[in-house]
Parts: structure tokens; C-alpha cells; sequence
């Protein structure tokens, strides 16, 4: 198993970061590729789970920018394998059950997220402060 | 190119990750306090090396990091050193990069998610530089998941 795991929000934010400094019909799925990379690099990490792929691609919008996002996505690996056991369902319907100090809800990606990666002995690096605790 | 990588990680359930990595898949772990309850980390520390011939079995990975610890360590104390005083931790990892005479190329990183662990930085990046040869004696061979 790798080291850590990176969240959705760190994908997103990074792309972003990217973005922000091109116009959107100048982004070639090598730029994406790239930027992928160099997030790599940066946190020493490549893995991600198959909720955070699934929750990235939903915020795609259109056709252009689901396929910048399929080939920013490429560059990770997804460490479950693509399979999530009843036991991870079980672990996430516990999390969800528990109400946290703040009252807020939960969310089913953070919580079958933290379910998985109990499972795998993994840690997650998140800029998401409501990540259920 | 070949990697091994030393990390050290604190997770916001008090839990502390120390490992090696071998080209991405660790190698020898250990963990330290209560496991499970929340894996979002608060701090990490990575000692990130590369090059044609390093070692490429766990226990010949521990006996390379601990020869070279004196540049390693050096490099740790170094970066603690450069840690800004009010570091932001929504910006990228801190890096410092060094080539050892043997060709391998060592890059130190860090990162905190929050403003407090931020701050604490500099004491655990010499924390790690102190207790470098103890930290890579106390790990144990990682079982697959």
C-alpha cells in the first residue's frame, strides 16, 4: 500500500489552481496529464479510492471537461482496486450514524472514504475540515 | 527511476505513521497510538530519494537510510530551519533537495493542514533528525492489506 491517500478537495483545488491561469479551450488532456504529475510529485503520493475518482468526475460540467478530468485522473491509482467490501458499507453506516460535535451532516463520500481506509491502514490528505470525526 | 522514501505522518486521531516505501508500496511500518478512528492527517514528513542504485528489498533500504543519515539529517535540521515563522498550510509542501556524492538525489518535504501543526514543524522535523537511526530501528516488516 502507498503512504496516504490525496481527497477529492485536493484534486479539485490543485486543478484549479491550474486553471485559473489558462482559458479553458487552451487545456489539452497532455496539460491535465501534466498537472497530474506534478501533484504527484509535490505530495509523494499517487493514490486515490474509487469514491474520489466517482466524486471528481461528477463536478464535471460538459463533455471537454470530463475529458480534461479523465486524464488528469489517469495519472492516479486507484488503491482499492475498485472494490469496496460489505464491511467498508458497514464501517461508513457507523460513521454516518454519529452526530458530530458542530451538528453538521455527513457526507456518504467521506464517510465510505474513511470506511476504506480503515480497511487498507491508510491515511487521507484533506483540506476538508468537516471530514466526519 | 527507482525511489525509497522515509515517512513519518500524524493523523488527527493521535495516531502517528512511521514507514519506508519502496518505489510507492511501504515496506516496514509502524504505528503508534490509537488506529483508525480518524485517518485525515494533521502533518506529514517525507524524506524522498531517488536514483539508479538504490536498494530495492526493505531491510537493505533501513542499512542505506541509516549510512547516509548524516546528509539526510542535515538536510532535515536545514529545512527546519527555513520553515517561515507564519507558514500557511494551505500552501504547497516545503521542500529542500539535496544530491549525496553517490548520485541519489534526497528531497525533505513537509506539509500541516492547519495553522497549529504549521507552526510545530520545525520541532518535528528535528525530532525526526534526533531520533533519525532509533526511528528506522523501531520499524517492522508491513503485511499486505
Amino acid at each position: 500500500m502507498p503512504r496516504r491517500v490525496l481527497d477529492t478537495n485536493i484534486l479539485i483545488n490543485f486543478w484549479a489552481g491550474k486553471v485559473v491561469r489558462h482559458r479553458a479551450v487552451d487545456i489539452t488532456v497532455r496539460d491535465a496529464a501534466a498537472w497530474a504529475k506534478e501533484l504527484i510529485e509535490l505530495q509523494g503520493t499517487d493514490a486515490i479510492l474509487t469514491p474520489i475518482y466517482i466524486e471528481y468526475v461528477c463536478g464535471q460540467g460538459d463533455e471537454n471537461w470530463m475529458k480534461l478530468a479523465r486524464a488528469y485522473l489517469d495519472e492516479f491509482d486507484i488503491v482499492d482496486d475498485g472494490r469496496i467490501l460489505p464491511g467498508d458499507w458497514k464501517v461508513a453506516t457507523q460513521i454516518a450514524h454519529r452526530i458530530l460535535r458542530d451538528r453538521s451532516p455527513r457526507q456518504l463520500g467521506d464517510c465510505i472514504i474513511r470506511a476504506i481506509c480503515k480497511r487498507l491502514h491508510l491515511e487521507v490528505l484533506t483540506a476538508d475540515r468537516r471530514f466526519p470525526n | 527511476m527507482p525511489t525509497v522514501t522515509f515517512f513519518r505522518q500524524a493523523r488527527r486521531d493521535g495516531g502517528i505513521r512511521t514507514g519506508i516505501d519502496i518505489d510507492d508500496q511501504t515496506v516496514l511500518s509502524r504505528f503508534e497510538g490509537p488506529e483508525d478512528d480518524d485517518p485525515t492527517l494533521l502533518w506529514y514528513i517525507d524524506v524522498r530519494c531517488s536514483g539508479p542504485r538504490l536498494p530495492r528489498d526493505a531491510e537493505a533500504a533501513r542499512q542505506w537510510l541509516e549510512r547516509n543519515a548524516k546528509p539526510i539529517v542535515a538536510a532535515l535540521e536545514a529545512l527546519a530551519d527555513r520553515v517561515p515563522t507564519g507558514l500557511d498550510p494551505s500552501e504547497s509542501p516545503l521542500k529542500l533537495s539535496r544530491r549525496l556524492p553517490n548520485g541519489v538525489s534526497v528531497t525533505v518535504a513537509c506539509s500541516a493542514v492547519r495553522r497549529a501543526e504549521a507552526r510545530s514543524l520545525p520541532a518535528i522535523l528535528r525530532n525526526v533528525a534526533i531520533n533519525w537511526r532509533e526511528r528506522l530501528r523501531s520499524l517492522g516488516m508491513t503485511q499486505a492489506a
